[in-house]
């Protein structure tokens, strides 16, 4: 056995990053507009239509009142001027891994979000000229994508997730936000996929540990009492 | 540890795939600089069709900024030198941002965008190398500073293999590419010509 020298290196005394806000701050504070942004993650074809790819496996009941929910918020999103992202699944033959092709093959779904078909179409919500759309190659909407420096590039702090992808899509991309020091915020009542029970479930782990979780209605209230 | 050590190891079609960086209809002919790069599309066109032949995967990288990815300090530098004689000089949804005419990707074909100098960052390059088993990229087009150097360094420190095909880079000539290849033939990548890397997939054709 080798002795390796033991590197000690003194111990800085933690020293508060100048520019935190003096708490206790409020919910409003968080997702004042001129620093957050919608992501509406994965709302496409294969996984939410009844003859998209895992739609046509599964479908969830909660699917159209969260679209509906949804389309409600983006008319309150667009007059505040808060940017939206649409961050789409998009897969091809650069992309798909064999991992990925086994988990398919697992499930039976055969390809999800294949470039060019209409599986990979936007579901319900299309975006506008003035959105953002960006698209992802693996369940989260960060993981080698431009997303990160789209919200750099428009000074955006606090995101606001809604879509579809229970344990994958939104959530992935919710908790990856959080890891890129946003902070998140999860539209309960606007997310879909996956069963009512684990969605209770995230977004019971979410809240306590990384993050809000509130319905439309109350960023919508949020924003009213600025005005 | 296994090395691939041979041009042929390394550009074999089974994992190698040939990257087209930033010929562009807005980007080049680069207008603010003494070299145009018109000089390396024969060779290239000769290289991209025998790497067809031989099912050779082909990247295009292409440069594309807007209000979306900009940011201060990149732009601070480029507004003075670039976007003031070039208005549409790759600006994401115009023609500028497309790849030359006569370098026509294929179906199967990747098309990539970039924002900066590296298309490592913010995009799914290393994750399409991974998923595709790449291990070597051959890398043409230009600059040589700029685009092709930094693209070797961010390949290797990935853990991919690092080829550059000087005759399908420009500028052809000058002391910068000489300096360059120097320290990458040392360091950081195999220098040779398109006429190699043809006789290495010799035995490839079909």
């Amino acid at each position: 056995m080798t002795n390796t020298p033991r590197v000690v290196v003194d111990p800085l005394p933690y020293a508060e990053p100048s520019d935190v806000r003096p708490g206790p701050w409020t919910f409003a504070e968080d997702v004042d507009p001129r620093h957050t942004g919608l992501l509406v993650v994965s709302l496409q074809n294969d996984f939410c239509h009844p003859d998209g790819a895992c739609g046509r496996r599964r479908q969830d009941p909660f699917l159209g009142e969260a679209v509906k929910n949804t389309r409600a918020l983006l008319a309150v999103v667009r007059r505040a001027g808060v940017p939206v992202f649409h961050v789409r699944t998009v897969y091809n033959n650069w992309t798909v891994s064999t991992v990925v092709a086994r988990q398919w093959r697992a499930a039976g779904t055969g390809p999800v979000c294949w470039e060019g078909s209409w599986g990979a179409e936007f579901y319900e919500i299309l975006p506008q000229p003035e959105d953002r759309i960006v698209s992802k190659f693996r369940a989260s909407g960060f993981l080698e994508t431009d997303l990160e420096l789209s919200l750099r590039a428009k000074e955006i702090e606090t995101l606001l997730v809604a879509g579809m992808g229970a344990w994958a899509g939104a959530y992935e991309t919710a908790w990856d936000g959080v890891a890129r020091d946003h902070e998140v915020v999860l539209v309960a009542d606007c997310i879909a996929g996956g069963r009512a029970h684990d969605r209770e479930v995230v977004h019971d782990l979410f809240g306590h540990y990384s993050g809000h979780v509130v319905p439309s209605g109350t960023v919508v209230a949020a924003w009213s009492s600025r005005s | 540890m296994a090395f691939l050590q041979t041009l042929k190891e390394k550009a074999d079609p089974a994992h190698a795939a040939l990257m087209v960086l930033d010929l562009q209809q807005g980007f080049w002919p680069s207008r603010d600089r003494p070299h145009t790069g018109h000089e390396v599309i024969p060779c290239l066109l000769r290289l991209i069709d025998a790497a067809r032949a031989v099912s050779l995967p082909i990247i295009y990288i292409r440069n594309s900024f807007s209000h979306w990815v900009n940011q201060p300090a990149w732009f601070e530098r480029w507004q003075f030198t670039r976007l003031e004689d070039v208005p549409d000089y790759c600006i994401e949804g115009t023609p500028g941002v497309d790849v030359m005419e006569g370098l026509s990707p294929q179906p199967g074909e990747l098309v990539l965008n970039k924002h900066f100098w590296s298309p490592f960052a913010h995009g799914p390059l290393d994750l399409a190398l991974r998923s595709r088993g790449i291990k070597t990229v051959l890398l043409t087009g230009g600059a040589i500073l700029g685009a092709i150097e930094t693209v070797a360094k961010d390949s290797v420190v990935r853990g991919y293999y690092a080829v550059m095909v000087k005759d399908c880079i420009y500028p052809l000539e000058g002391r910068l590419p000489e300096v360059i290849y120097d320290y990458s033939q040392a360091r950081l990548a195999q220098v040779v010509t398109s006429q190699d890397v043809m006789a290495a997939w010799q035995d490839r054709r079909g």
